[in-house]
């Protein structure tokens, strides 16, 4: 067991100039020198702006892309080494799962239980195990008595919870979500979350969720911040979301509660305390405000 | 009220008169007004991309009349796609639509479309582009060219282009990183000022709601549960977490502090407004 179930180490990433769709990228690294560790069973949050190179790191990590320069590696195992060979990366991919923005592209087959299977049918395991797998993995993200339905009938947060399923039918050690809430309402975007951490406590799986929603990304463990390629914060939530400011100029913001304790601070208010969620931010508010009666 | 698209008594049944018949809408009355914001809010299943699609003829009311500036839009049904053309509807994710060799071309499609010539429908790129905020500079790159957040505008554009008195919206800024999402909805609202157009705005966003909409209409089971000015739908924030919608952050750290006895008075659902009412509260309180 390797403490650091990613690192990185100087990544570089240039994309291809003939990849057409990303032109504006190709005079300029999408990634660069990107040292990053992160340790097994974390909770972290990437946070960027479109463009950033937030989903490049993504894309790196789970090998659709390779690396300009520089290392990764994965559970110990230098993915970006010479010897490093096709059989390696099919290990390297089963430990990393991805879930994408639009749930209508992640599903393959017509029944919600033959799509949970595609994974660990295409691992060669015996029936039993492949069953065993997928009764576990619908019954984690709650989505058991839909095993026969057809994936096209169920709505969005449903279909993000059957590619969740899918990818915990391969037993990973950590999932990536990128953007995967994006596309859903309210209610499926809780839904999301929930899975996501409990996931995480309950069974040690390391998460990394990269999106633009700054109150989902307030409740990971830690937050990153990725900039025109380059990691320009990295710590707490609480200690990257008190920067009020310099996210702003970088075309981010912070939760609406430390938004507002920050406005009131410019006023010329005197508050300490944070506002990371409504309940911490109703608190500092609150001292603040008894103690002026 | 100067209203310009108004429902009147609309129902909407799916697959009526089979076993899957299923009452999507509702005897839905509302009007929308010129020059206003109205956002549109309820949950998935609420009947509003429904309600969406009756407003520029997609979906044909089962029951009820639409009308576009007094006219029953389904009067003439052969001529329905005349109302496409004055009620442009941007659905979701329009940027996968942009298939032109130049951004220009893709915003002059609905122009040259509407028959109008070269000098006029150059006007109206130009105008077009300016107000969903794409540079001069873009206007001769291949769409695919662009960014994320450019696409989207390219798109908007090709439907302001035309030139609509309705322009509705789904879900504009989903996707997009909060600079975006204040640039795309911040043309919108200078859409609707300047051209006095009725912008209609479907959002999951109640922060974007309360931030840049006049007026919300908030639909439950196919039915309008509750409608009226921004102010008067998010001073009973509670009334919205009771049909499983989210509120403001805001708005939930304004009725926490009042429960435990602290009132703050005005806009209590944007950053801006409660940091004005908490000011004004301690002004109150050192007197």
């Amino acid at each position: 067991m390797n403490d650091y179930i990613i690192k990185t180490e100087s990544l570089n990433f240039v994309y291809d100039d003939e990849d057409s769709d990303i032109v504006k990228q190709a005079t300029s690294p999408a990634l660069s020198d990107v040292s990053l560790s992160i340790k097994r069973g974390e909770y972290v949050a990437i946070l960027g702006h479109n463009g950033s190179g937030k989903s490049t790191f993504a894309k790196l990590l789970n090998m659709i892309l390779t690396p300009t320069s520089g290392k990764i590696y994965i559970d110990g195992v230098d993915i970006t080494s010479e010897s490093f060979s096709e059989d390696d990366m099919f290990d390297i991919r089963r430990k990393i799962g991805m879930v994408f923005q639009n749930p209508d592209n992640q599903l393959v087959a017509t029944v919600v239980e033959e799509d949970v299977a595609f994974g660990p049918e295409n691992l060669g395991l015996p029936r039993e195990e492949i069953r065993r797998r997928v009764n576990s993995a619908l019954s984690v993200v709650g989505m058991t008595d839909y095993a026969r339905h057809a994936p096209h009938k169920l709505s969005g947060g449903q279909k993000q919870r059957i590619a969740i399923a899918g990818i915990l039918a391969m037993k990973p050690d950590i999932i990536i979500f990128d953007e995967s809430t994006a596309m859903l309402d309210p209610m499926g975007r809780r839904d999301i979350v929930a899975i996501m951490e409990r996931l995480n406590r309950e069974e040690g799986i390391t998460i990394l969720n990269i999106t633009h929603y700054m109150e989902e990304a307030a409740r990971a463990d830690r937050v990153v911040v990725i900039n025109d390629g380059r990691v320009v914060l990295d710590g707490s939530a609480r200690d990257v979301f008190s920067e009020v400011s310099y996210l702003h100029s970088i075309g981010l913001e912070a939760p609406q509660g430390n938004e507002l304790i920050d406005e009131l601070r410019s006023a010329g208010l005197d508050i300490s305390g944070d506002g990371l969620t409504p309940d911490e931010a109703t608190e500092t508010l609150f001292k603040f405000l008894s103690r002026k009666n | 009220m100067n209203s310009i698209l108004e429902l009147k008594d609309v129902s909407y049944v799916y697959s009526k008169g089979t076993p899957f018949e299923k009452v999507a809408l509702d005897k839905v009355n509302i009007a929308f007004e010129k020059g206003k914001i109205t956002g549109l809010i309820g949950h998935t299943g609420s009947g509003k991309s429904t309600l969406v699609g009756l407003l520029n003829g997609l979906n044909k009311p089962t029951e009820g009349t639409v009308f576009l500036d007094g006219v029953d839009i389904w009067e003439k049904p052969k001529e329905i796609s005349r109302v496409r053309y004055r009620v442009g509807l941007v659905m979701q994710y329009p940027e996968y639509q942009l298939f032109d060799e130049t951004v220009r071309e893709d915003i002059a499609f609905a122009p040259k479309n509407l028959g109008l010539d070269d000098v006029e429908i150059e006007a109206r790129v130009r105008d077009a582009a300016s107000f969903a905020g794409i540079g001069e500079e873009l206007l001769d790159k291949s769409p695919f060219d662009l960014s994320g957040g450019q696409k989207r505008r390219a798109a908007i554009a090709g439907i302001i282009a035309m030139r609509p008195d309705v322009l509705v919206l789904d879900e504009p800024a989903a996707g997009l990183d909060p600079r975006g999402r204040s640039e795309i909805l911040g043309s919108l609202r200078k859409y609707a000022d300047d051209s006095s157009a009725s912008v209609i705005l479907v959002s999951h966003s109640m922060e974007d709601m309360a931030h840049y909409c006049d007026n919300v209409v908030v639909m439950a089971d196919g039915r309008i549960h509750s409608s009226g000015t921004v102010d008067e739908i998010f001073s009973v924030a509670e009334k919205l977490s009771k049909i499983g919608l989210d509120v403001p952050s805001v708005s939930k750290i304004v009725s926490a502090l009042a429960a435990r006895g602290i009132d703050l008075k005005g806009k209590l659902y944007t950053v801006e407004g409660v940091k004005d009412a908490i000011l004004e509260y301690i002004k109150e309180v050192n007197k």
